[in-house]
């Protein structure tokens, strides 16, 4: 449905996006993580339109996309960063106005549509200024659909809400993408993608440093794993230096030792024959890497500092 | 695209009037300006460039009874008061400010004055007058009013009470002194109208620039909150966003244009003389001349911190050359060149036309002509070098 080839943006001597290029099938629940300015808004700015890209092309159902092909903007619902609503006016007008924008048939019935959708529908006439931080959210969400897009585009949507808010904003995209409405999902909440997205982009510095389903991108580690066993008492030194020989990247913590394996199944029926009489054994655990390892392992910083 | 302008008008009217203290404010602003400099200067307008109270002039002389028949004619004077002082406190109660004249009568005036008339060899006797320098206007005035006293005195001194040119029935031609005084009145009725008419429309120009200028900050602190990104995401040109919002500042300009000018018809009763049709002409191409001036101000600002101070400044250096405080009349003539390059100036002189001047319609093209320029030369700056993003 849509794909990118080498598109790149500077703003001035500073290179916002270099080299990005990625494809997004029909119907995908796309997800774009990375830090802050990492190039996500800039690469949307110019998905969206609203940005022309400095080089390489941007394909919207076959279209080339740039800031004035309206017939491809109408096929996309942007939802900015901000919440970019009119805060002194009801939340029916914000949605009337945008609304008009779009040269909309029956928009009454539209705007009680979406605000059903979002679960704003008792809160129609009431001012934005008067909404909670979340409400602004959904409501930010509510503009983009009016139009019934093909692709909705969501720029970090859950920013400053509370996890129940949260939650609901969830269930409505879900809802959204099980009726066929295709989303890229912008985040640096490495939670919020994993729960929500069927394949993600990862960005840092301008660069797309990894693309794909979250199994393909968990291949990027090296195939290790991580060990967790907790002791009942801080385990002699005797044991742990001969499980520093065997494991080098060995961390012991009072009671608890972390040690990466390579086979699960052997190194836990080694570790647990050389422990025989010299330390009790209360828990032992492995953990599935997760995209913030990768991320750690690609870039060597966190994703959030 | 119609149907997109009259989404943004609505909008923004939609706005504008949810928020009504500061509509009150953008009325009564130039409202109560007008109102002060209308009670100022209308007044003084009104007695036909008279000071509105009686003028006191102070007399000092030492021969009191020769003094009487003057004194009788003098306090016939209409705009004059008569106070008799001795002559060191005249020229105290002068140098105080207390009075504007002082005149000091010499002993024997009368009869010197009267023996030297008609004969020159005679000697004059001189008649002094002190006068306090800053009051030219009222000392004029006194001194016109009481020469006309010292003649009569004198003819009749010398001549007999028959040839007293100032006795009715003795003079050679006869006045009508109401009629003289209608017409004065009139005159001044006349003068005091064009006052307020000009006053009240400069400050209604005024208040629509500074609402202008407002409606260029919101913009700018709309783009700043990221708002304007949704426009540049649909799917039509942002520029019909923009023109929407000439609309609608016109609309807004022309709401208060409106309130100003029949807030001082209601309380100064000043009337308007010329064409109706050119004066709706006047207003609309200057609330649309205004309005595309706010969005001028929006595409060359970047932030509203860094823009209202600087366009504060231009919106009164405007008011004042364009003629919006004071007429333009009043400028030397290099001033005046330069305040032909404003639109206030032309917006102000057209209304002037229609409002008191008495102008047909036909009068009003021109300015409307002009201003119609600047609508398009601010526009077209405005259309093509707003940014979308801030940066
Ligand atoms: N309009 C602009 N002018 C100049 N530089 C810009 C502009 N927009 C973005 N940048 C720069 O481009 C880089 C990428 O910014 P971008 O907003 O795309 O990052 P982001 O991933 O969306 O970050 P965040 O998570 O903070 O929203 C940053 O270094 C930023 O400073
Ligand atoms: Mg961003």
């Amino acid at each position: 449905m849509l794909s990118l080839r080498s598109v790149s943006k500077k703003f001035g001597a500073r290179t916002a996006v270099s080299d990005v290029s990625f494809e997004v099938q029909c119907g995908e629940f796309f997800g774009l993580l990375g830090p802050n300015g990492a190039g996500k808004t800039t690469t949307l700015s110019m998905i969206v339109g609203t940005l022309l890209a400095d080089s390489g092309s941007i394909n919207l159902e076959g279209a080339q996309m740039n800031p004035s092909a309206f017939g491809e903007k109408s096929k996309i619902g942007f939802v900015p960063q901000e919440t970019a609503l009119y805060e002194d006016l009801s939340a029916n007008a914000n949605l009337q106005f945008f609304g008009s924008l779009y040269g909309l048939q029956s928009l009454p019935e539209r705007c009680a549509t979406v605000l059903r959708q979002v679960g704003l529908e008792d809160r129609a006439a009431d001012r934005v200024e008067n909404f909670s931080g979340g409400m602004k959210r959904r409501l930010n969400i509510a503009v983009a659909l009016l139009h019934h897009p093909k692709l909705l585009v969501l720029d970090e949507p859950t920013v400053g809400v509370d996890p129940q808010s949260r939650n609901q904003i969830f269930d409505t995209l879900e809802q959204l993408n099980r009726d066929g409405m295709t989303i890229i999902y912008t985040s640096h909440y490495m939670e919020e993608v994993e729960r929500l997205c069927s394949r993600i982009a990862i960005m840092d510095g301008g660069k797309l440093i990894a693309c794909g389903t979250k199994a393909d991108i968990s291949k990027l580690l090296p195939d290790l794993n991580l060990l967790a066993l907790t002791f009942a008492e801080p385990p002699p030194a005797d044991l742990l230096a001969l499980l520093l020989l065997k494991y080098p990247d060995l961390k012991a913590e009072e009671t608890v030792v972390t040690v990466q394996v390579a086979n699960l199944e052997v190194d836990v029926a080694w570790i647990t024959s050389q422990l025989a009489g010299k330390a009790n054994l209360k828990a032992i655990r492995s953990d599935e890497s997760s995209l913030e390892d990768v991320f750690l392992h690609l870039t060597g910083k966190g994703l959030r500092d | 695209m119609l149907k997109v302008i009259l989404a943004v008008v609505r909008k923004d009217l939609l706005q504008y009037f949810t928020d009504r203290r500061a509509v009150l404010i953008s009325l009564m602003v130039p409202l109560g300006i007008a109102c002060f400099m209308a009670v100022i200067f209308g007044s003084q307008s009104a007695s036909g460039g008279k000071p509105s109270t009686k003028i006191t002039v102070l007399v000092a002389t030492k021969n009191k009874a020769e003094l009487a028949p003057l004194l009788e004619r003098w306090n016939k004077a209409e705009s004059v008061t008569i106070k008799q002082v001795s002559e060191q406190e005249a020229k105290a109660q002068v140098n105080a400010g207390q009075a504007p004249l002082a005149i000091i009568v010499p002993d024997g005036f009368v009869v010197g004055a009267s023996n030297a008339f008609g004969d020159s060899t005679a000697a004059k006797p001189e008649l002094k007058f002190i006068a306090d320098p800053t009051k030219s206007l009222e000392v004029g005035i006194a001194k016109g009013e009481l020469m006309g006293g010292i003649m009569g005195v004198i003819v009749e001194n010398k001549y007999g009470k028959a040839f007293a040119l100032d006795q009715k029935e003795n003079s050679p031609y006869t006045t009508k002194t109401e009629d003289l005084s209608a017409e004065k009145q009139q005159g001044a009725a006349d003068d005091r109208n064009a006052t307020i008419a000009h006053v009240f429309a400069g400050l209604a120009i005024q208040g629509i620039l500074f609402g202008a200028i407002e409606s260029a900050m919101l913009l700018m602190r709309d783009r700043q909150k990221g708002l304007l990104k949704r426009l540049t995401a649909a799917p039509i040109s942002p520029r019909w966003f923009l023109m929407g919002r000439i609309f609608s500042s016109t609309v807004k300009a022309l709401f208060v244009l409106g309130v100003v000018l029949m807030g001082g018809i209601l309380i100064f009763h000043f009337k308007i003389t010329g064409s109706l049709v050119g004066l709706a002409l006047m207003l609309f191409t200057s609330a649309l001349m205004t309005a595309s001036f706010g969005l001028f101000v929006s595409a060359l600002g970047r932030t509203e911190a860094q823009s209202r101070g600087l366009s504060t400044l231009v919106v009164l250096i405007m008011t004042m050359l364009g003629g919006a405080w004071f007429p333009a009349s009043m400028f030397p003539d290099w001033v005046q060149v330069i305040s032909k390059c404003i639109p206030v100036r032309w917006a102000v002189d057209g209304m002037d036309a229609m409002t008191w001047r008495g102008q047909e319609l036909a009068a009003a093209l021109p300015f409307a002509g002009v201003l119609l320029l600047f609508t398009v030369g601010f526009a077209a700056i405005g259309l093509t070098r707003f940014r979308w993003d801030t940066e």
